[in-house]
């Protein structure tokens, strides 16, 4: 028997040829993952197999705990009361056609600080014309772990002209987005968070 | 501020992990269905990516942006999952252990050992690192240099097991050959 003949013997074993487990929900791992790491870090290891935590119970965590060492960090000085388990729901307004939206202006900070509600999330999925974002820092408003933002359009058509008035969401970016009152205005511009865009915000609302 | 350099340096450690575990994750769940009781793959492959996040500055070649060289990067991850895999074994191991009181000396039972039982019986005939290095060859696809980065061996140390194994399996599937053929000629083996 020559390597050849053997290889194809050998593949034709393979458990994971005939094997009908699911594919590995690469969202929910790495949700799962960059939440988990602090509290599995801070429980003994006992001889039961570890097991990851359940998603709620890890974004609760998160909010309690210096998550991942990211972004708690510059809320030290808040009282965080305990993360609320529903999302918060954010719709971004549209313009209803009858015009352009007025000219959209570059975002400055006596304008931001118009808003009540304001934050910085990363988005971990979209689903059709909602994107899911989880908090990472709460410059003002809530304090919900989680965002929902409805009616995202990728763009507008006006006159026949594809105008692209909002965010593109990419799963795993981050983003600032601001709103008052559960809306979100249909000039939110370019919400990519970035170091500049940061630093807006951060003078905006005073940390 | 440091707090917004810090931010930063956090966000792109996110963004380099989320690249990697997207790239590894499928083949890191293969590697696991391939050796790892059906109920305990979920729970190793989350363990191996949270070793992952924590020793992402280990990962060799992982730059900034997508991964671009997976073979690069995945034999070392292969690697974090076959330690993942093994403290498995040992927790089960020591389970046993206290709960029957029974010394587990025969390897775990590979999944689906009921068909093709020669091909098991001849795996079962080899030690369980040249097992492994031969099934890293034939269902992992990977080269020798790729098998000693895996399981820590040097490469030249993986050619030598690898050809001897492979000669072992195919001196014993041929003679299971021979026995058949000669079984069903007559010749008067008589193993009913």
């Amino acid at each position: 028997m020559n390597d050849e003949e053997l290889l194809a013997r050998l593949r034709a074993i393979d458990p994971a040829r005939t094997s009908d487990a699911p594919q590995p929900d690469i969202n929910r791992l790495l949700e799962a993952t960059m939440t988990a790491d602090t509290t599995v870090r801070t429980s003994p290891r006992t001889s039961d197999r570890p097991r990851r935590p359940p998603l709620l119970a890890a974004a609760a965590a998160a909010v309690l705990t210096v998550g991942a060492g990211i972004t708690w960090g510059v809320t030290a000085t808040r009282d965080t009361p305990p993360a609320v388990a529903a999302p918060l729901v954010l719709t971004v307004q549209q313009d209803t056609g009858g015009g352009p939206a007025t000219a959209c202006a570059e975002l400055d900070v006596t304008t931001l600080r118009q808003y009540t509600t304001a934050f910085e999330g990363t988005a971990t999925s979209i689903d059709g014309d909602q994107v899911t974002l989880r908090v990472d820092h709460w410059y003002r408003g809530e304090d919900a772990s989680t965002v929902r933002l409805d009616n995202v359009r990728l763009d507008n058509t006006h006159e026949g002209q594809l105008e692209s008035f909002g965010q593109e969401f990419a799963v795993g970016q981050t983003y600032l987005v601001y709103a008052e009152d559960g809306k979100v205005p249909v000039c939110y511009g370019d919400a990519e968070a970035t170091p500049k865009l940061r630093s807006l915000y951060d003078r905006a609302y005073g940390q | 501020m440091e707090s917004m350099l810090e931010l930063e340096r956090a966000r792109a450690r996110e963004a380099r992990f989320d690249a990697l575990a997207r790239a590894v994750a499928k083949p890191l769940h293969r590697y696991l269905l391939r050796r790892a009781d059906a109920d305990a793959v979920d729970d190793i492959l989350a363990e191996t990516m949270l070793v992952l996040w924590r020793r992402l500055e280990d990962v060799p070649g992982l730059g900034k942006g997508p991964v671009t060289d997976l073979d690069g990067v995945l034999p070392w991850c292969y690697g974090v999952a076959r330690g993942c895999l093994s403290n498995a074994r040992r927790a089960d191991g020591r389970r046993l252990r206290l709960v029957e009181r029974l010394t587990r000396t025969a390897p775990p039972p590979m999944p689906g050992e009921a068909d093709h039982p020669e091909l098991q019986a001849a795996l079962g005939t080899l030690g369980a690192l040249d097992r492994e290095v031969v099934l890293l060859w034939a269902w992992e696809g990977l080269t020798p240099r790729e098998i000693a980065e895996v399981t820590g061996l040097t490469a030249n140390a993986v050619s030598i097991r690898l050809h001897r194994a492979k000669k072992k399996l195919a001196a014993l599937l041929d003679r299971k050959n021979d026995d058949k053929a000669g079984h069903e000629m007559g010749e008067g083996r008589s193993n009913r």
